[in-house]
């Protein structure tokens, strides 16, 4: 080849090159478009509520527009099973729960497993009790122990089979040996209802329950979940302190991508959501919603699925569900 | 209290500039909503949400609830205009508000509807005054047994929408109840008939059923034949109803009325419900039941006034016990919620100018639908005269924008076609589409309540007898079906003894 | 072949697969029902109203009964089947292509190439409608649909 001839092909190249590089840096910006933000439950609930305050103070962070769409449905599965199918490009994000990703699968045939996520944070978690009502001759849990041990076949409602809350009845029953009759409903405010109108003995709440406990409707008797009373309620114990083991553990209200979002995509989100989730708007917005501020980042909430999905296995296997 | 101190309390609220112009809003934006078939008020409710959160209390109430009843009249709207109900309340007024509008008659079908509307939001409203406490713990006396009487209760009034065979209506309603089991057991949590598909794991979805069965089968029907006209063939008349129409319509309003305030209490499934029995007594007491189904004026008047009423009913459990009786008013807890507001007994205590100012608005939202829709209708009238080559594909397009926007799934868009074929031939085999969708919404809460009592009543069929209120929904279902079948065996034993009578 | 008979049959045949599908989850008893119960009670309904109805079809006067041809006589059927096809064919494009350009596209082949409407109402009034409902859902509602590969 003629030198002019290299030169110019060692000017392309280097053209080429220098073009890639730019462009490269180019597409490293993120982000550069609107990002869908999904909530796996319906619009108005807690969740909807606390994800849509979460897309509002990331769009400010960002820059970018962060659009809802609630994908209800299946308990969570819906939304699990469609992000697990999104690219994992930090444009589609999805607000959910611990339980849905960990439990679920193993009972469910689904689009979806614990490793089909990148969890981002965890902000807050479910809390369920056992609930009686206000005008039930049980005040405290002992009572209701002594009760039930003479009386077996209480019955209780739920928001659904397999639910925390009712997986935690159920394990609250095991510790005691206590045997209750369980009548699903399909969702938390229906549970509640069939308590009020007396259609039942007591019911496995799910977090809706509070507001009507603090009204005097409802009387808590024992709180599943946590580990330590909670502070505004001290006169509820916890499992530990009637002498059991703890339930399952909590499930975290969280903020997961598609698996294999790049490190420093994941980044930019999760100080973005962290920064959300620590402003006062935001916690006033849990605590009128009577949920607890649980901030994790997202490598903790990922390294506690396997404890999670041994936990529950292992539950299932012993409760028959699994062979 | 005073109720006229209540009223003034309320009014005094309700009549505030600034209320009034969020009531404005949210009437005007439900309107527009449920006018697109599909899209409920819940997607609309659940956008605005966030805008309520600056604003106070009672004007955010204010506003969602008049996205709520807007959304309800609109969705008539498209019912009897263009035959796509959005969703299960908007079915019953679509079998004869369709029929008129055919003929001519969109006008006063659609201006019944409006002032039935009214007139049963009104009733409604007084009725939530006067009674909310104590029907409200009636309201909770309903547990699984009485749900599962009165659907089967319901189901037997089914049978009296039948316009030709009553086997195929009975048919269909079975099939509706099969298309209900689809999708996640309530009690197990385990998926039905869903064949691996996820979106299935939530049901079939009214909406898709409904529009395709309907909206789309119609259309499919329409575009074979060679009509290449309006779709309204005779001259329309008036806009307005006229006075016969009016001595035809007013007691069905009172009726539905009271029906759908009664049903619309118990949570779940009551505007339904109440809109098709509401159907269903108008055809049985109506000298002239054989226009039903035909464009009789009743048959629009009675259920529009029902799920009108049952609309206003729903707020009783939720203003007063705290309790959601649908999607909508769960929106709506988590609005109070967020604005601190603990709904429950103690609200109308603690907050009456909540609760009373909530209560005015509503006279005012229902007024204002009136004054916004009923000049509308000459505008939509004028559409109808549309060729219908230019007026299905955008009927069309808005069926499909409708059903893709509830869930942002394809798959609904899939089900709405193939519903839609499914609809098509089932009306070319003679087999009648609302028995189906009426039976599908039933169907769900048939299934678990019987379940549900059973698990209560360890077993015992007996729970449905033992309870008062239980027995009496059966007992009547019992009286209906005789009375039902009694005609048919009347006329058998006659023409026996006629011809007994011929030989002998 | 009579339009009645064919109904009927295609009912039962779905009663008869609803109840094999219900025995699979598993019935119960009457005390205890499962999770197929409702499922086989509503398929033996259906199933056995198709029954009766295909039993019926046999009675009455065979002169007067239709036939399936006689459904579509004098129809454009394969209309029926182009808009069909024509609303599969969205469906599979809108998420590639955008949801309003694609309605655009389909509105404008109904009406142009099926209905035999001038080029100017076919391009006009999808046009309007399109754009109005865009503005509409962009602007008031917010409810964005799938803007696909052109932006929109």
């Amino acid at each position: 080849m003629t030198i002019s001839k290299r030169f110019r092909l060692a000017g392309l190249s280097l053209m080429l090159t220098g073009g890639l590089l730019a462009s490269g840096l180019a597409t490293a910006k993120y982000p550069d478009k609107p990002i869908t933000m999904y909530i796996a439950f319906a619009a108005g609930g807690t969740t909807d509520i606390t994800g849509r305050a979460l897309a509002q103070g990331i769009e400010k962070i960002l820059g970018v527009p962060v659009t809802i769409e609630n994908k209800g449905g299946g308990g969570a599965t819906v939304a699990n099973g469609l992000l697990a199918s999104k690219k994992p490009d930090g444009y589609n994000l999805l607000v959910t729960s611990v339980g849905s990703i960990t439990m679920r699968p193993l009972l469910l045939k689904l689009a979806y497993n614990a490793q089909s996520f990148r969890p981002l944070l965890q902000f807050s978690y479910y809390i369920g009790g056992l609930v009686v009502n206000a005008d039930s001759p049980f005040k405290t849990v002992d009572d209701f122990v002594d009760y039930a041990k003479k009386n077996p076949g209480l019955t209780y409602s739920s928001s659904g089979p397999h639910t925390q809350q009712q997986i935690g009845v159920e394990a609250f029953a095991r510790c005691k040996g206590l045997v209750f009759k369980h009548m699903p409903t399909k969702g938390g405010s229906t549970a509640n209802t069939a308590l009020m109108g007396k259609h039942v003995d007591f019911v496995a709440g799910s977090g809706s329950h509070i507001l009507l406990v603090e009204q005097g409707q409802f009387r808590e008797l024992v709180t599943f979940h946590i580990d330590a009373r909670d502070p505004k309620r001290p006169d509820i114990p916890v499992m530990k302190d009637i002498g059991c083991p703890p339930t399952n553990p909590p499930s975290g209200m969280i903020v997961v991508a598609p698996a294999g979002l790049p490190d420093a995509v994941a980044a930019t989100l999760e100080a973005a959501l962290k920064q959300v989730t620590e402003s006062p708007e935001f916690k006033q917005i849990l605590i009128k919603y009577n949920l607890p501020y649980a901030y994790e980042d997202g490598a903790t909430v990922a390294s506690k699925f396997p404890a999670e999905i041994e936990w529950y296995t292992k539950y299932f296997k012993e409760t028959g569900l699994l062979k | 209290m005073d109720l006229a101190d209540n009223l003034i309390t309320g009014f005094s609220v309700a009549l505030q500039p600034h209320n009034i112009f969020f009531c404005f809003i949210g009437v005007l934006i439900g309107t527009l909503i449920g006018v697109l078939p599909g899209i409920g008020p819940v997607g609309a409710m659940s956008i605005l949400l966030p805008i309520t959160f600056g604003i106070s209390p009672v004007t955010a109430i204010i506003m969602l609830s008049g996205i709520y009843y807007g959304a309800q009249y609109g969705g008539s709207t498209t019912s009897i205009l263009v035959g796509i109900p959005g969703e299960a309340a908007s079915v019953v007024t679509m079998l004869d508000g369709h029929q008129m509008a055919l003929k001519g008659r969109a006008g006063p079908a659609l201006g019944i509807a409006a002032f039935g509307s009214f007139i049963a939001g009104t009733i409604g409203i007084i009725g939530l005054m006067l009674l909310a406490p104590p029907l409200a713990s009636i309201a909770l006396r309903f547990g699984p047994p009485e749900y599962f009487a009165l659907m089967i209760m319901g189901l037997v009034i089914l049978t009296y929408l039948a316009q030709k065979s009553m086997a195929k209506s009975l048919m269909m309603a079975g099939v509706g109840v099969l298309a209900g089991v689809v999708g996640l057991d309530t009690m197990t949590g385990l998926p039905r008939f869903t064949f691996g598909i996820p979106d299935l794991l939530d049901g079939i979805g009214i909406a898709p059923l409904a529009m395709g069965l309907f909206g789309v089968s119609e259309i499919l029907l329409n575009v074979e034949k060679t009509i290449k006209q309006g779709v309204v063939v005779s001259q329309v008349k008036n806009l307005l109803p006229s006075r016969q129409d009016w001595k035809e319509s007013f007691a069905p309003i009172m009726r539905g009325s009271f029906l759908g305030f009664l049903l619309g209490i118990l949570p779940g499934g009551g505007a339904v419900l109440s809109s098709f029995i509401s159907y269903s007594t108008e055809k049985r007491v109506s000298k002239t039941p054989e226009k039903f189904g035909h464009g009789a004026i009743a048959g629009v008047a009675g259920p529009e006034a029902a799920n009108n009423a049952a609309a206003q009913a729903a707020f009783i459990p939720l203003l007063t016990l705290g309790i959601p009786a649908n999607a909508v008013m769960g929106i709506l807890l988590g609005a109070l919620m967020i604005h601190g507001i603990t709904p429950g007994p103690l609200m109308i205590q603690k907050n009456p100018e909540l609760f009373w100012g909530t209560v005015t608005s509503m006279y005012i939202g229902n007024a204002m639908l009136l004054v916004l829709n009923l000049p509308l209708i000459g505008l939509w009238v004028r559409l109808l005269r549309v060729r219908y080559a230019v007026l299905f594909p955008l009927i069309l397009f808005i069926a499909l924008i409708g059903a893709y926007v509830i869930n942002g799934s394809e798959m609904d868009l899939y089900l709405m076609l193939f519903f839609g074929v499914v609809g098509y031939l089932m009306r070319k085999f003679d087999y009648e589409p609302a028995p189906l969708i009426l039976a599908y919404v039933l169907s769900p809460i048939l299934e678990d309540s019987l379940r549900q009592s059973l698990i209560i009543s360890g077993g015992s069929m007996g729970i449905f007898v033992s309870r008062p209120i239980a027995a009496g929904f059966l007992f009547i279902a019992l009286m209906l079906l005789i009375s039902a079948v009694l005609p048919a065996i009347r006329k058998k034993r006659n023409a026996l003894v006629a011809s007994a009578d011929e030989n002998a | 072949m009579n339009a009645e008979r064919v109904g009927s049959l295609v009912w039962l045949l779905l009663g008869a697969a609803a109840v094999y599908g219900a025995l699979d989850l598993g019935i119960g008893t009457m005390g205890a029902p499962g999770s197929g119960f409702l499922t086989c009670v509503a398929g033996s309904f259906v199933a056995l109203m198709a029954l009766m109805i295909f039993i019926q079809s046999f009675k009455g006067d065979p002169a007067a009964q239709t036939r399936v041809a006689d459904l579509w006589a004098g129809c454009n059927w394969w209309r029926a089947v182009a808009i069909s096809i024509l609303i599969i064919l969205f469906i599979l494009a809108f998420e590639t292509l955008g949801f309003f350009l694609c309605s655009f596209i389909l509105l404008l082949v109904i009406m142009r190439w099926l209905e035999g409407l001038s080029w100017k109402t076919s391009i006009l009034i999808p046009v309007i409608a399109i754009g109005c409902t865009y503005l509409l859902f962009k602007t008031i509602l917010k409810i964005s649909l799938p803007a696909g590969i052109f932006g929109f």
